[in-house]
């Protein structure tokens, strides 16, 4: 066996590997000084540069050779597994298991399940196809090894910036409350930290979005509770559980890891309007017409 | 280890990259058609390297003799970008060889999971989720 062989066959068999961290306890209990992360003035864990989710195992990004094969990792960071969740990666139909990870479950209201079903059958009413933003947690649920999302921070702000359709979101740290009469896309998010882990409150949904390409939705009375736990310096555990009363009969739980990127690489622009030419060929599961288009 | 296994160790390991190469902005299945697997042997007309995908606009003579225009749809240009692809890459009269799907329309559309370029290279342009290209015979 020679070399390139053995590195493809290590490649291959990290397919097959759970990661640790699928079986790690969540962020709440890990959220306990470690002395050997970075940290800011303010003596909280320092999440700054480009991250990436990781589908249960990391590639990093996709760079440098055009037969696909190249992949950009943290010097030493990397977890050498390959990717997997096919079509489930980025917020698409969700896969089995990502990555170890269990695929959240959603137990829908007779009522909602019933709308999630039609959603099934006209996925060009997906807002992202129309380019609008993706809503939470979807933003963090690019698909492995496209769109980034740089993280900057200080003492009163949280900022995710992702390069998916440029969206934005600019976390208050400082105690501040939700606004009133307010109701976006992505909602309004405040953190607090709780040890070391961050935890975001959002809520004050346009209840517009849908959590992935299959349908799965939620309306304006979604809540949600992120929790951001840097692991090690290059791994970020997110953990969400969503909430919504008039959808799901019980909270809906996410759970994935962020992998750092080089910090060579940067977000890109990403003008999502540009170039849709895709929605006029979009046609029902069954290949009928479409009914409509929002 | 022999050469047999050599080759099923790549391309499995390269099925899985195709794989998962979703890419967020829409369903695959929206838009194509599994079940429509096509191999288009043209010539360039446009490369557009845009958000959120790029689009090859390329003429491909029929068995009447008489010529169709395509669009075809790639992957988003900034993971081609980060794959090497420039605005670049194509230029009008390049002659190419496309494998993809056709979209379910019916129409003269389809997305490229890869393409064959003059000088033979093969590289990855998928979208949208995109499965590997099907062998044609």
């Amino acid at each position: 066996m020679n070399a390139r062989t053995t590195t493809l066959f290590v490649a291959l068999l990290a397919l097959t590997v759970e990661p640790a961290l699928a079986q790690a306890p969540s962020g709440q209990a890990t959220a306990t000084t470690n002395t050997q992360l970075r940290r800011l003035p303010d003596g909280h864990p320092d999440m700054q540069g480009l991250w990436l989710k990781s589908n249960g195992g990391f590639q990093g990004l996709f760079v440098g050779s055009l037969d696909g094969t190249n992949f950009a990792a943290p010097r030493g960071g990397g977890d050498g597994r390959g990717a997997r969740g096919g079509r489930g990666a980025g917020g698409g139909p969700r896969g089995g298991g990502l990555g170890g990870f269990p695929p959240p479950q959603y137990e829908y209201t007779p009522e909602a399940a019933l709308e999630k079903q039609d959603r099934q059958r006209r996925p060009y009413d997906d807002p992202e196809a129309h380019c609008h933003l993706p809503g939470v947690p979807r933003g963090l649920e690019q698909p492995a090894g496209l769109y980034p999302v740089q993280i900057i921070q200080d003492e009163k702000y949280f900022a995710l910036l992702h390069e998916y359709v440029h969206d934005a979101r600019i976390i208050p740290t400082d105690g501040s409350p939700h606004p009133q009469n307010y109701w976006a896309w992505n909602g309004d998010s405040r953190g607090h930290w709780e040890g070391d882990t961050l935890v975001v409150d959002v809520s004050n949904f346009n209840g517009r979005t849908w959590l992935d390409m299959d349908g799965n939705f939620v309306d304006e009375n979604e809540h949600v509770v992120e929790r951001f736990t840097l692991v090690d310096p290059d791994t970020i555990l997110y953990e969400a559980t969503i909430t919504d009363p008039t959808v799901f009969v019980k909270p809906v739980q996410e759970r994935f890891t962020l992998r750092r990127v080089p910090a060579e690489q940067q977000i890109l622009e990403y003008s999502c309007l540009e170039g849709e030419r895709s929605l006029q060929h979009f046609t029902e599961e069954d290949g009928g017409k479409k009914r409509r288009a929002k | 280890m022999n050469r047999r296994l050599n080759t099923l160790v790549l391309t499995v390991l390269l099925a899985q990259l195709f794989l998962v190469r979703g890419f967020a902005h829409h369903s695959f299945a929206a838009e194509f058609d599994f079940e429509k697997p096509v191999s288009l042997k043209g010539t360039v007309v446009k490369w557009e390297m845009m958000n959120p995908h790029g689009w090859i606009t390329m003429d491909v003579a029929e068995r009447d003799g008489r010529v169709a225009q395509w669009m075809i749809e790639t992957s988003n240009p900034n993971g081609l970008m980060r794959l090497g692809w420039t605005k670049h890459s194509l230029k009008p009269g390049d002659e190419v060889t496309v494998d993809g799907f056709r979209a379910k329309d019916g129409t003269n559309t389809a997305n490229a999971s890869r393409v064959t370029l003059a000088d033979g290279r093969k590289v990855f342009a998928g979208s949208a989720g995109t499965p590997a290209p099907v062998e044609q015979k």
